[in-house]
């Protein structure tokens, strides 16, 4: 199998507005066994060049070019033929396992689907064949998970299906297109281990789509980055990650969290002997499901956060980290423990009181779409906060300080008029942080804050949260998956695991030294730019494998 | 590209235009109704049996009835009559229905149950039931006709409310704005009435032309407005029976509910993109 991919331009073109070309000059040939890896931002075309290759373009668009897979231009091959190729010849993994999978049917029939299609089997063959793929991708129990309907699956298992449904054909490339980005990232390193695993052992070409440069680099031979659409720089992936020619990926690589420099971390001011800021104790937030079964989302945490710093959580899905802040903020009721907010217990409070209490605090979310009111303009959105506080200033008063907090934001006055569709990713985070800082709060909770943003946003989003603390002295309780981010950001660390810490301390501490096995795990699961081709595939195992065939 | 755009399409039609239609044929449909009280081009009620069943513009613009009155007359009298039950009805079950539909989102729990059920049960009762009774109570006649349309879409508007308003309560802009201390009320008013507001006026669009079908319905069993009091429902039922000899009968109501129907929706459609500032800076 050779995919030789030479795409001159990807144009859409809509009815009555002029036509637009999203990707151009592409051009990359992945022998056969052979692994690249497509890195690059939103925006820039990665995921439409896999598309244009499936002939999977959304209507509208179409691809000039040829896209020659051993010896057939998939770009002159009608619908009919194109779908001999698809799933046969070129194997697709998608990234929400949970909507890539149908919820109404058994997996074992979804993987037998494949077979049935392009493989003229019987269907009982068909079913120990998938029975075979299950066992193969490490589904524990696949004799009996195998009439199971995907919610019956963990997140990381689905991907598994989703790969065994891939190969259930046996196409001899796979296009993974982010493959593991909705996965914890302990499950990420299983997920990928297996795809290496599956790769070398099959012989089989890869093309891996993905934002993540730790990604790409642990399993991909060679690396193409791209940007709006173009192709910046391709290579052998340790070349081009570890010495980048281009100023782009130079650019790319010095956002990583890690690779940023910032000040010593802060160590908080408070005048002797007073209350830390926030103080959180033994807290828990029980849920009872309807058979009466108790689960502690959050169980018997304790921390504070002194003024001026910021205490990070990492955790991965479902360890209770969202509902600690939740709770923190005063959204929900723990089912146990206090918390005190300058000393004063917030659930101890009449509802009046906790109201004058919360012009201390202020949220910002990980989702920077659904964050913004879409109908309200900059101005009203920023300026809700101030509905707590009769002091707030009015009219012209009012304007200024919504013009000066988004300067300090790093967006402009004018700004205020205008409504959140019209900012990117980025600068709608950054209007979520005008709005949190307007009323002068002295702490912020910031639930995933960074994780929808592109890296080079992130690294400036994560810069301003740095500014704010040092320029107002606000101190924040930042929530996120990405360990790199919160060793990054953070003065003092708590690795959240089921609930509660499994160790805490200030950020060097925990990561350069990690006490605790699960932390252990999460910074060996973290893929790195400088583990090339941990779970890729060696050439000689490859070769070997063709010996062995031939 | 530059090609591209210097070639700009024929048929292009300007940004609105749907919206611009659609205002313009409801203002006729409403110009008519308005006119119909001061003048029509015949007494639509007057009885001219000599006359019976002429096709149209051999007596009138469109044709007599089998009474022999003036259909286009009576379309135009009628349009009022129509107009202003659907109007009102959806009115009333638009202003109960999202308000109960909205408190449903807000408060969830017991209320929401309760008012879900209590949406559940109207629904079960057609229009022509709860007419039915509604009548024996009060006597038939347009306040009857209002009521019972009205009641029949206030579950319409709780249901399409509630659904709306539950996705906007998922979004983080209304966690933020607990967070700022705001109350269910207040985060109604502010964020989730604004964002639904899209899909209540097109489902509000989309009622009215089924109110007036229900309307003709109450009509011919007599609970509406009594005859002879003109409404496009009842030429319509009463079409019927004369489908095959006249069938201008039919054809004249039946386009004008369709006109009418089509003007409200294209209406509803561009309320909600003006409404939605997301398309306000794109032209």
């Amino acid at each position: 199998m050779t995919l030789n991919v030479r795409i001159d331009a990807i144009n859409l073109s809509r009815w009555r507005l002029p036509a637009k070309t999203l990707v151009e000059d592409v051009a990359f040939t992945i022998p056969d066994g052979g692994t690249l890896g497509i890195v690059g931002e939103s925006g820039s075309g990665k995921s439409l060049t896999s598309l244009a290759i499936m002939g999977l373009l959304p209507r509208g668009m179409k691809a000039h070019g040829g896209i020659v897979l051993d010896g057939t231009d998939l770009l002159k091959l009608g619908e009919r033929q194109m779908q001999q190729v698809r799933g046969a010849r070129i194997g697709m993994i998608f990234q929400e396992p949970m909507t890539a999978l149908n919820p109404a049917m058994r997996i074992g029939d979804q993987i037998a689907e494949g077979i049935l299609a392009h493989k003229g089997m019987s269907r009982a063959a068909a079913r120990a064949e998938a029975l075979r793929l299950l066992e193969r991708v490490r589904i524990p129990e696949a004799a009996r998970r195998i009439d199971a309907y995907p919610h019956e699956l963990s997140g990381g298992q689905r991907q598994r299906v989703g790969i065994a449904i891939a190969l259930a054909p046996g196409p001899r490339l796979l296009i993974a297109d982010e493959p593991t980005t909705a996965l914890d990232v302990t499950v990420q390193a299983e997920v990928l281990e297996l795809l290496g695993e599956l790769i070398a052992e099959l012989g089989m070409s890869l093309l891996l789509i993905s934002h993540d440069l730790g990604v790409v680099a642990s399993i991909a031979e060679r690396t193409l980055v791209m940007r709006g659409g173009r192709p910046v720089e391709s290579g052998e992936t340790e070349q081009v990650l570890r010495r980048p020619s281009q100023p782009y990926t130079q650019r790319l690589i010095g956002a990583l969290p890690r690779a940023q420099k910032f000040a010593p971390p802060a160590t908080g001011v408070r005048p002797g002997g007073s209350t830390p800021l926030l103080e959180v104790r033994n807290l828990e937030r029980a849920y009872h499901s309807a058979s009466g079964h108790a689960l502690n989302a959050v169980d018997g945490v304790s921390f504070s956060i002194e003024p001026g710093t910021i205490h990070g959580i990492v955790g991965e899905s479902g360890c209770g980290k969202s509902t600690l802040a939740r709770i923190v903020m005063g959204l929900d009721r723990p089912t146990g423990g206090q918390v005190l907010f300058e000393g004063e217990d917030i659930f101890a409070k009449s509802r009046a009181e906790l109201l004058r209490l919360r012009r201390g605090f202020q949220m910002v979310f990980q989702d920077p779409q659904g964050s913004l009111d879409p109908r309200q303009s900059v101005s009203r959105i920023v300026t809700e906060p101030l509905f707590l506080d009769p002091a707030a200033p009015r009219g012209k008063a009012r304007e200024e300080l919504v013009g000066e907090t988004l300067a300090s934001v790093g967006l402009s006055p004018p700004d205020a008029a205008r409504y959140p569709h019209e900012f990117s990713g980025g600068q709608r985070q950054r209007i979520a942080i005008a709005r949190a800082i307007i009323g002068r709060p002295k702490l912020v909770v910031a639930d995933e804050p960074v994780s929808a943003l592109d890296l080079s946003v992130q690294a400036q989003v994560l810069a301003l949260i740095r500014d704010l603390r040092d320029r107002y002295g606000l101190a924040f309780l930042f929530i996120s998956h990405s360990l790199a981010v919160v060793e990054t950001i953070s003065d003092r660390v708590g690795v959240m695991y089921r609930g509660n810490f499994v160790e805490t301390g200030t950020a060097a501490e925990v990561f350069r030294n990690p006490r605790h096995a699960y932390t252990r795990k999460l910074i060996d699961a973290e893929p790195g730019i400088d583990q090339p081709r941990r779970y890729g595939v060696a050439r000689t195992v490859v070769e070997e494998t063709k010996a062995r065939l031939a | 590209m530059t090609n591209a755009t210097a070639t700009a399409p024929r048929f292009a039609l300007g940004p609105r235009f749907g919206l611009h239609l659609g205002i313009a044929i409801t203002a006729l449909v409403i110009g008519m109704a308005v006119l119909s009280r001061f003048w029509t081009p015949q007494v639509p009620t007057r009885l001219q049996i000599a006359n019976k069943l002429k096709p149209p513009l051999t007596s009138g613009l469109a044709g007599t009835d089998a009474l022999g009155r003036d259909i286009f007359s009576m379309i135009m009298a009628g349009a009022w009559n129509s107009l202003s039950i659907a109007f009102l009805s959806v009115l009333l079950g638009l202003v109960v229905g999202v308000g109960f539909g909205a408190l449903a989102a807000a408060r969830r729990g017991w209320i929401e149950e309760v008012i879900m059920r209590f949406a559940d049960v109207v629904f079960a009762f057609p229009a022509l039931i709860s007419a039915i009774m509604i009548a024996a109570l009060i006597g038939p006649g347009g306040g009857t006709a209002v009521l019972a349309i009205g009641l029949f879409n206030i579950p319409v508007f709780i249901r399409v409310s509630r659904g709306a308003a539950l996705r906007i309560w998922a979004l983080d802009f209304c966690l933020a704005a607990q967070a700022a201390g705001k109350g269910r009320f207040r985060i109604t008013v502010d964020h989730v009435l604004p964002n639904i507001a899209g899909a209540v006026a097109v489902q509000a669009t989309i009622q009215i032309g089924l109110a007036i079908l229900v309307e003709a319905g109450l009509s011919f069993l007599g609970l509406s407005l009594a005859p002879p009091a003109p409404s496009w429902g009842r030429m319509l039922s009463d079409a019927q029976t004369y489908l095959a000899q006249a069938p201008w009968m039919a054809i004249a109501p039946g386009v004008t509910i369709a006109i009418a129907v089509l003007g409200l929706n294209l209406v509803g459609d561009g309320l909600r993109d003006v409404l939605d500032p997301r398309s306000r800076a794109r032209s």
